[in-house]
């Protein structure tokens, strides 16, 4: 394990969304694990996972969330959202309701979302050609109609995986160098209290009121 | 919608109802130890009373709210409704509280939900007088958008110095909806410019913060759940010094009472005497052995504490319940010694205030690590009703070992072994006995400035001699853009106090008095010469242009369910055999405290009765969940 904060310039947090089924794992371990698992079951187990990728000779980590399974019954949490810099859309090209669904899928990123998140569309399985009913074409008029990318991929035959992760977090390292957003926004005062990272232990002042009475004079 | 297929295929070891931070919690340590559960809410969002909203989505409960429940509404609907009432709305800084406005309820409920912000532009202004132009603007590039959002609001004058006076006038005088009534165009024209920022609001309806050294944060710490939440220091707690109309720092350190202008030697000393005693663990004194005698008594009697020292120790150190009741002497310590120790473990602060708001994004967190873990989820479940059979393991007479059926609306059986659940799902036939934590009274204040100047959380106690209404405490907690809970510069104040029942007071009267106090604390810190903000904040002497104004108010009173105790199935036995496990156990609501820990405490206890090897330790006094592997150092 290497020097965390060190070998890194950019941490992007990614998400997937999507219907069940579509391949959204599947993507995930393809791309994070170089690993296929023709499986049926619900993702379990799965928070988030971690690739370090090199863009243009910076070191950009990945982490990308997956829904634990949380869009079966659309109960994934609004927290899910918080502070993604770009998601990815997926379907099923052989699954219609899947491609139908996108729309929701896009509101819900517009409503919970930061805004000018990054986002693109993915059609998965597109290795099962005599099952496909969403052509490409069908893909890319919905992509331009929302004004984003598009990709159609296989996890199973690895196809435009790596494509997809790595445009997208071009995409976002473009909008983070264009805009520099760690500059534009000003810090005001102190940062935010990360009590996963710094599991602290100052020294503990509850004791400063034993060392000594009277104190005052 | 078929939510529900395939849920019942399986035999969970728990279905747990309500998603409040009880049951959250418990659900996520349930499923960390592999046992399956599926967890439903009859609400489409998560955290029950725990939740925060948006605005429009605290007003569409508040609407809903005040309405009669339909005769043919689900009974938990009506179960959930009673614990909320004394509602009453305010909006625009010029109007009285009303119990309804009816014109604004029709124009809400046209609201799309999850109403999304109109624009994509940044730039906040900073004031909000700033932005009503900024609203007369948009309104100007944006109106059909604008009449969308409200319906009979008419086009509005564009003017680059823009008065929000003058366009209401204009309003009132343009639209024929508005009928000429200044105040209606006022209110409307506050309202819009609030939802124009509807999703930067996240108002909690059970505000609560967390000691650095509770058992929230250890838990959060401890499992890892804690990683992708965030939270803000709340370093400023004060407590209104009654006599001088100022508010007091609480003595956070020695040095605090030490360099304080605002305390005579003897006060100090005093002070200090006090803190030093009670907060030394291995001190043996006579008059801690009864813990349960009254913590301001001792204070008082032993201590010969007083006035603002009294306050200061009680409300600000000690975090005493906003309940006339008071609190033991040894729940008094308990919490002093909590709060002193946790001052150093991320700062200098002593309490956490979750960004966001808190509620709603830790039950999330728990019911994504319990989702991760194979939990299934279900919002917006309606359900026909929850049974049990007969509480003893040999009455079993099932083969898949279940003995609570959940039937849902569209009549499919869910089977567990076990029931969690919030006592809103319980039909009333099969509680025996219920109650409840003494009724709090809670006003969400949004405001155009804070009062203490800084988009910093702050925590300000006023005792109840600072009303001429309260015979209890109010806590004001104030929370701004830092902890996003609203867009910059303006700033929302949470009110929690006591409903002392019977007296017949609603909550917007009883803290009418406190709202008019707070709001005319001067707002300027002081700097000393060495740049470190004075421990004291001065009432404003000329009120009028600068005291923060009110732009929305929304008062009502909560009363949670402390304790139910359920009958047990047709046939079974009256009370359970010692060394069974029951098989429906039931989760209260949140207690009068300003911290998250009872919630805590309740799930590990609520763990522990179902599975005891969970609760690790050998005095079961710690709820432990096995932090998930970190694909940080899986990488």
């Amino acid at each position: 394990m290497s020097g965390k904060s060190a070998s890194y310039d950019y941490l992007i947090k990614l998400l997937l969304i999507g219907d069940s089924g579509v391949g959204k794992s599947c993507l995930l371990l393809r791309f994070s694990d170089d690993s296929f698992t023709p499986s049926f079951i619900t993702t379990i187990g799965i928070d988030f996972k971690i690739r370090t990728i090199e863009l243009d000779g910076k070191r950009i980590k990945l982490q990308i969330w997956d829904t634990a399974g949380q869009e079966r019954f659309r109960t994934i949490t609004t927290a899910y959202y918080r502070g993604a810099m770009g998601i990815l859309l997926v379907y099923d090209v052989t699954d219609e309701r899947s491609f139908n669904n996108i729309h929701n899928w896009i509101r819900n990123v517009e409503q919970y979302a930061n805004e000018g998140v990054n986002r693109i569309l993915v059609g998965n399985k597109c290795d099962m050609d005599e099952k496909k009913v969403i052509s490409k074409e069908q893909g890319q008029a919905l992509a331009e109609e929302h004004q984003i990318r598009f990709l159609e991929t296989s996890a199973k035959s690895n196809i435009n995986v790596e494509e997809a992760f790595f445009s997208l977090a071009r995409d976002i390292k473009k909008r983070l160098i264009d805009t520099d957003e760690s500059r534009a926004q000003p810090k005001s005062g102190t940062a935010n209290i990360d009590i996963g990272s710094s599991a602290g232990n100052l020294a503990n002042p509850a004791s400063q009121y034993l060392k000594q009475s009277g104190c005052c004079n | 919608m078929d939510s529900f297929s395939g849920l019942d295929e399986t035999v969970y070891d728990c279905i747990v109802l309500g998603t409040g931070l009880t049951e959250s919690i418990l659900a996520g340590a349930l499923a960390r130890a592999d046992k399956t559960v599926l967890h439903i809410d009859a609400n489409p969002y998560y955290g029950a009373e725990w939740t925060c909203f948006n605005l429009t989505d605290l007003l569409r409960w508040y609407t809903d709210h005040i309405q009669a429940v339909d005769d043919d509404a689900p009974y938990y609907v009506a179960s959930e409704r009673r614990a909320y009432t004394n509602f009453a709305l305010q909006i625009g800084p010029l109007c009285a509280p009303e119990q309804q406005f009816s014109p604004l309820c029709t124009a809400l409920a046209a609201l799309p939900r999850d109403f999304p912000n109109p624009t994509r532009e940044t730039g906040i202004p900073s004031t909000i007088r700033d932005y009503f132009a900024e609203v007369a603007r948009l309104a100007l590039t944006h109106p059909a958008e604008l009449q969308s959002y409200l319906p009979g609001l008419g086009p509005l004058p564009g003017a680059t110095s823009f008065v929000w006076e003058d366009a209401a006038k204009t309003l009132a005088a343009d639209s024929s909806s508005l009928t000429g009534s200044l105040d209606l165009a006022l209110q409307y024209l506050t309202l819009a410019t609030l939802l124009a920022r509807n999703r930067d609001f996240n108002l909690d309806l059970t505000p609560r913060l967390a000691h650095c050294r509770g058992d929230l944060i250890d838990l959060l710490v401890s499992s890892g759940v804690g990683k992708h939440l965030e939270f803000r220091g709340l370093d400023r707690v004060y407590v209104a010094d009654t006599k001088a109309r100022r508010l007091m720092r609480a003595p956070n350190s020695k040095g605090d009472i030490f360099t304080s202008k605002d305390l005579t030697l003897i006060e100090k000393r005093k002070l200090m005497q006090c803190l030093t005693t009670l907060v030394d663990e291995e001190r043996e004194v006579d008059y801690l052995a009864d813990s349960s005698a009254d913590f301001r008594t001792l204070l008082i009697d032993k201590f010969k504490l007083q006035g603002k020292l009294l306050d200061a120790v009680l409300y600000t150190v000690a975090i005493a319940d906003p309940t006339p009741v008071g609190i033991s002497v040894g729940e008094g310590v308990a919490r002093l010694r909590l709060y002193l120790r946790s001052i150093g473990r991320f700062g200098t602060m002593a309490l956490l205030c979750p960004v966001y708001g808190g509620g709603s994004e830790l039950t999330q967190a728990f019911c994504r690590l319990a989702a991760v873990n194979a939990g299934v989820y279900v919002l917006d479940g309606q359900l026909q009703g929850v049974e049990w059979c007969p509480a003893t393991a040999s009455q079993i007479d099932r083969a898949d070992g279940h003995r609570v059926t959940v039937t849902n609306a569209a009549g499919q059986r869910l089977r567990a072994r076990h029931l969690v659940t919030h006592p809103r799902y319980l039909l009333e036939s099969t509680v025996t006995s219920i109650d409840y934590h003494p009724a709090l009274d809670h006003a969400i204040l949004i405001l155009d400035r804070p009062v203490i100047d800084t988009d910093e959380a702050c925590l300000i106690a006023l005792p109840a001699s600072v009303s001429t209404t309260n015979t209890a405490p109010v806590y004001a907690l104030q929370m701004g853009y830092n902890a996003r809970v609203c867009p910059k510069g303006t700033c929302v104040i949470h009110l929690v106090g006591s409903n002392s029942e019977n007296d017949g007071q609603t909550p917007a009267a009883r803290f009418s008095s406190t709202v008019d106090q707070l709001l005319h604390y001067d707002a300027t810190p002081e700097r000393t010469a060495a740049g470190v903000e004075a421990s004291v904040v001065e009432p404003k002497e000329d009120l009028a242009p600068s005291a923060p104004q009110i732009l929305m108010a929304l008062y009502f009173t909560h009363r949670s369910v402390r304790h139910t105790e359920v009958r047990p199935a047709d046939g079974a036995p009256t009370g359970l055999e010692a060394e069974d496990t029951p098989c429906v156990l039931t989760t209260g609501g949140p207690d009068p405290t300003l911290v998250f820990d009872g919630a805590v405490e309740q799930a590990r206890r609520l763990v522990y009765t179902l599975y005891p090897g969970l609760v690790a330790d050998a005095d079961q006094s710690t709820l432990f969940i096995d932090p998930m592997p970190d694909p940080e150092e899986m990488e």
